[in-house]
Formats: structure tokens, C-alpha cells, sequence
């Protein structure tokens, strides 16, 4: 008997775990990408989609919906892209928006790849704001000395004349400034906002004497190699 | 690097030749490899921490000591000493000194620099890396505290008057500048011997300048907590207002705890102000239910819980699954537990297990896998642990 009411309540379990409240009550997110922000208090609706336009996913933010908070240099609002598919979820940490940078827009544009987005991390989206502006890279390679990155189409590159050898390692990060502010825009690869010892690590994976460092804004992706 | 595992074992040879008398020890050496930092390529990392403590009598004086190291490095130090009413603690990266008061004036959550010193009912705690030293006395039933940081004190009192029902008061009182009773927090209660029942009404004044090492509450400028617990059900409130003195409504706090003895339930809210047909305009809420089980050899809990907030990771809408199991088979022991949180948009996944061998006269080895603190982390971490415990 006592083993009857286990094998039941197990199954029950089981089977409640495969549709439970959240799907029966339809509360979860039907399957899609979306925007988050405090405009819809970090819970997107329908209107919040993201839209496939020439090959990509976009959403077009009006600024005036965007809450703006003083930060570390100037006023900073949030967002995160949420894409969702059946059993799987991928949630970007948060990405700020720099209020003083956008000059005189009035939309901001973001952008998403789902395939390369990555749970938990920024990577995979970004957007019209990160664009804008200058990028400064520092790493080991420099003496943590910040450089201007040049823009070369829609990315940033700064390339050190270094002799580097295959398996050497070096940590470095981006930022807006020379004076690294503001803090909420400094990125590691991974995350915005990247504080202090949170920075991207990059292993040679060959000789050579120079290293590219290359950020893309429109899906935050940054990444080094060895020319 | 040197000095210090020089210090060390003199600190070892100097207890150990004191120490002639059933000294003890026991050891604890932990490998761990971890391969969570895999992106955008993997970067396993591996470490090596242990643990040495040591406790030993001679002539009427007890002697402790306990080391730990973190790679190479020495990460930790207490040494206690103690002699009929005194006693002396010195502490290096330790967790040390809370109060223990109902409010808890100084809670402390990472390690300090220190030492502590007893004699009776008197204690002193002062904290190289804090700018914290405060004095207590502990009797039967009262508490005093009067601290020191930077250039302000703290004044703590407490007692508890047990009649037929125990009456609790506290006062902390957080002196700089003039005198203000804006600048302390409150505390009355009339609690049941068997704190079956009880109520307790706490009152924090706007000008409370308390450090980031305690657990005293000031968010809240009043706040009333009841509480009643038959055998099988229990009722609690939490009637709150914010900083302000207002908003009651929207933070007080109503929960029932059942026991049906196969399983038990909770069901909570929060806030009162907004409440629809459908869970989604429910505000902050949450049913819990929980069934322990014992069969095939194995015991452990099942449970499910569906609320707003649903977890502490995940701040929307939503339901945790909640599975662990339990087994031994002779000497060796299996543990494991899953975790399922389906939220409005995130779905996580984590696992934990653990395999205990304790067949040695005096040791045991432990192997696990994952991150078994599912409060503050919901997917699985790729780390796997060794763990290797010895005493004689």
C-alpha cells in the first residue's frame, strides 16, 4: 500500500513537472525572443517580441520608455533579451544603455542571434547605443593601459604589436573611456558592467606577432586572436 | 609565504609539547576540479584546501587549534585556550563574534581578523580587520553589549523575564551625536515558554546608523510578528509598514503551515493590495507542499512549491520541483537532489549528488558533484569534489 501511494505521487510528480500550474494556466511565454526592461516591469508581453528583419532579430526601443538612473558617469538604463523555446530558455544578463551617448536618438535599436546567445551571459545581443561612441581596450598585452579601438564597419578592433607565442595568456577588457566610466558599460566577454578581476582571458593558439582584439556591439561579442 | 608556515609549526610544536595529555586531531584535505568557466572556451580550474584541527588538555587548561589552507596559502587560523572561567580565542579569517541577540546587532558572514577574550560572564571581542571592538555580558536570562566603531557606539540591552509566559524586551541604541530616540531599535514580545505562540512588536527609529555586519531590520519602522502553532497547524502574520511608518498593506505577510502526516503544506502571501482571479495578479504569494518518503531502501522528499516570486533566482511567477534521495548500502552512503524551476520565461535545471565511504576505523572519503546550494544557484556547475576526512 505504502508503496503504491510512493509510485503514484512519483508519477503524479512526474507528469506534473512535464505540464505543471505555469503550463496549464498558460503563464509562461509562448516561444519567441523578447525585450525586457522596467517598461514592462522586466516582464515582456506580446508587444515586446522581437521581429526576424533581413536576417536578424531587432526591436526598435523608444528612449522615452526607457527608465534612466544616475550611474557611475552620466544616466543608465537596462534591458535583457529573453529567448524562449520549447523546454529552453536563454536569458542575456542585464545590458545597460548610456543615456549621454545616444546624442539626440530617439530609438534605440537592439539586435539578437539567438543561436549565439548564451544563458546567463550578454553575448548574442546588443544593440544601436553600443555603436555610438568610443570603445578603449585594455589588457596584460598593454600594461592595462586603455587604447582606442578603431571602428572598422559596424565593429571595433585595436590590433598590439606583440611577439606572442602558442598557449601564451593574457586577460583584457573594453570600455567607454580612459578613466574606464562609465563602470555599467565596461565588458569582459561575458557581461557588461564587468567590475573589477572580471575580465575575458585569451590563450594564443599560435605564434605571431601581433594580437587583434575585435568587439561586435550589435551582438556584444568579444574576442582576440593572434595575427 | 615563508614566515607564516614557519608560524604554523611552531604554533603545531609548541601545542603539541604542551598538549601530553589525550590530545585529538582530525584532518580534512578537499581537491576540487572545476569545469563551470566554459565559455567561450573551457578553463578548468583545480584547488587543494584543507583543514587541521587539533584540541588538547594539560593540567586543567583546554587547547584548540584549527588551520586551514587554501592551496599553498594559509587561509585561516583559530586558536582557543581556556582555564576554569577563562578563555582565550585568536582568530585569523574567521567567522566570529555574533551576538546572538533576538535582533542580532553584529551578524557576521566572511571571515575577520581577531580575538576574543573571557573571563565569566564577560566577553571582548576586538576585530583587526574591522573597525569593531565591543564588550558583552551574558547572564542568565539579560544581555549587555556597548560597542565601539570608528566614532560611534552601540549600546545593546536584553532580557528576558520568564513568567508563565516568557516577556522579551531589547533596546539598541546607536549613540553619535546628540541624543535622539530616533536613533535605536525597539523590541517587546510576550512569547509562550514553548514559543508555540507568541507576539512581538519591533519599532526602528529613521536615524539608526548600524554597520553592514548585522541583522537588525530598519526597513521596516513598525513591525508586529505573531505567530500560533497547534500539533498539526500553525498561523503566522507579519504586520509591517515601511521606513516611512506606512504602507502596511502592501508589505505585511499572512502564512499557514499544515501537517497531514504524509505531507505537509504552506501557503503564504504578501501585500494585500492587489489580488485577481488568476495567479498572475496574485502579488506575492506562495504554496509549498512537501511529502517525505521512505521505500525501496531509500528516503527523502519530494516537493513542489508555486509562487511569486518562485524562487530566490528567479523573481517572477512560478513553480520549483524539488526531488532527493538517500541510501546507504553498508558504508557506503548516496545522496542526490534535483531542482526544476519553470518561471515565466526561465527554465533551470540543477542537480547535486554525493557518495560517502566511512569504512575506515577513523576516516571517511566523500565525492560530489555539482553545487549543492540551490538557494542561491539554480543551474548545475560542473565542479566535482574530493573530500578526504581523518581524526585520531
Amino acid at each position: 500500500m505504502k508503496k503504491l501511494i510512493f509510485l503514484s505521487i512519483f508519477i503524479f510528480f512526474i507528469l506534473f513537472s512535464l505540464s505543471g500550474c505555469m503550463k496549464l494556466l498558460n503563464l509562461s511565454l509562448t516561444p519567441g525572443i523578447y525585450v525586457a526592461g522596467e517598461w514592462n516591469n522586466w516582464i515582456p508581453t506580446e508587444s515586446d517580441r522581437m521581429i526576424l528583419k533581413d536576417g536578424e532579430y531587432q526591436y526598435v526601443l523608444p528612449v522615452a520608455s526607457i527608465t534612466f538612473l544616475p550611474g557611475s558617469q552620466g544616466n543608465i538604463g537596462w534591458y535583457k533579451v529573453i529567448y524562449i523555446e520549447a523546454g529552453e530558455s536563454k536569458v542575456q544578463s542585464s545590458v545597460p544603455i548610456w543615456y549621454e551617448n545616444l546624442l539626440d536618438a530617439t530609438v534605440v535599436t537592439i539586435y539578437a542571434s539567438p543561436n549565439i546567445m548564451y544563458d546567463g551571459y550578454a553575448v548574442g545581443a546588443g544593440d544601436s547605443e553600443k555603436m555610438l561612441g568610443e570603445w578603449y581596450c585594455a589588457g596584460d598585452f598593454n600594461s592595462w593601459s586603455l587604447a582606442k579601438m578603431s571602428k572598422v564597419g559596424e565593429k571595433f578592433v585595436l590590433t598590439i604589436d606583440k611577439e606572442v607565442n602558442a598557449g601564451d595568456s593574457y586577460y583584457y577588457k573594453i570600455a567607454r573611456n580612459t578613466d574606464w566610466k562609465p563602470y555599467e558599460e565596461q565588458f569582459d566577454g561575458k557581461n557588461y558592467n564587468a567590475g573589477y578581476g572580471q575580465d575575458a582571458l585569451f590563450i594564443a593558439d599560435k605564434a605571431g606577432s601581433s594580437i587583434v582584439v575585435e568587439y561586435d556591439p550589435k551582438y556584444s561579442i568579444l574576442r582576440a586572436y593572434v595575427k | 609565504m615563508k614566515t607564516k608556515i614557519l608560524a604554523l609549526l611552531f604554533l603545531i610544536v609548541v601545542s603539541l609539547s604542551f598538549a601530553y595529555i589525550s590530545p585529538s586531531y582530525s584532518f580534512r584535505f578537499i581537491y576540487t576540479a572545476d569545469f563551470s568557466n566554459d565559455y567561450p572556451e573551457l578553463v578548468p580550474s583545480y584547488y587543494i584546501s584543507t583543514n587541521f584541527w587539533m584540541n588538547a588538555s594539560l593540567m586543567g587548561s583546554d587547547f584548540s587549534g584549527s588551520f586551514s589552507t587554501s592551496g599553498v596559502n594559509l587561509d585561516s587560523v583559530e586558536l582557543n585556550f581556556s582555564k576554569n572561567n577563562f578563555g582565550l580565542n585568536i582568530y585569523k579569517n574567521r567567522t566570529f563574534g555574533n551576538t546572538n541577540d533576538y535582533l542580532g546587532l553584529y551578524k557576521f558572514d566572511i571571515g575577520s581578523d581577531g580575538m576574543m577574550l573571557k573571563f565569566s560572564n564577560f566577553y571582548f571581542f576586538a576585530y583587526n580587520s574591522l573597525s569593531l571592538n565591543y564588550l558583552k555580558y551574558e547572564g542568565n536570562n539579560k544581555l549587555f553589549i556597548y560597542g565601539l566603531r570608528n566614532s560611534q557606539s552601540d549600546f545593546l540591552v536584553q532580557f528576558t523575564f520568564p513568567l508563565f509566559v516568557n516577556l522579551l524586551f531589547e533596546s539598541i541604541y546607536t549613540n553619535y551625536g546628540t541624543f535622539d530616540l530616533e536613533k535605536g531599535v525597539y523590541q517587546l514580545g510576550v512569547v509562550d515558554r514553548n514559543w508555540n505562540w507568541g507576539i512581538k512588536y519591533t519599532f526602528a527609529g529613521s536615524e539608526v546608523s548600524l554597520p553592514d555586519f548585522t541583522n537588525v531590520n530598519t526597513t521596516n519602522r513598525h513591525a508586529i510578528n505573531l505567530w500560533y502553532n497547534f500539533s498539526k497547524f500553525g498561523i503566522w502574520g507579519n504586520i509591517k509598514s515601511d521606513e516611512e511608518g506606512l504602507n502596511f498593506k502592501e508589505l505585511s505577510e499572512i502564512g499557514i503551515n499544515l501537517d497531514f502526516s504524509k505531507f505537509s503544506a504552506s501557503i503564504s502571501k504578501t501585500g494585500f493590495n492587489e489580488f485577481g482571479l488568476t495567479p498572475d495578479l496574485w502579488g506575492q504569494f506562495n504554496i509549498t507542499i512537501n511529502y517525505p518518503y521512505n521505500l525501496f531502501g531509500f528516503n527523502g522528499k519530494i516537493s513542489y512549491s508555486f509562487g511569486n516570486p518562485a524562487h530566490n533566482t528567479v523573481g517572477t511567477l512560478g513553480e520549483v520541483y524539488y526531488l532527493e534521495l538517500l541510501r546507504s548500502f553498508g558504508n557506503l552512503s548516496f545522496f542526490a537532489k534535483f531542482q526544476r524551476i519553470v518561471g515565466v520565461y526561465e527554465i533551470r535545471n540543477t542537480m547535486y549528488a554525493e557518495v560517502k565511504l566511512s569504512g575506515f576505523s577513523n576516516g571517511e572519503v566523500k565525492l560530489t558533484i555539482g553545487n549543492g546550494d540551490f538557494y542561491n544557484v539554480n543551474t548545475f556547475k560542473k565542479i566535482i569534489s574530493l573530500e578526504f576526512n581523518t581524526w585520531w
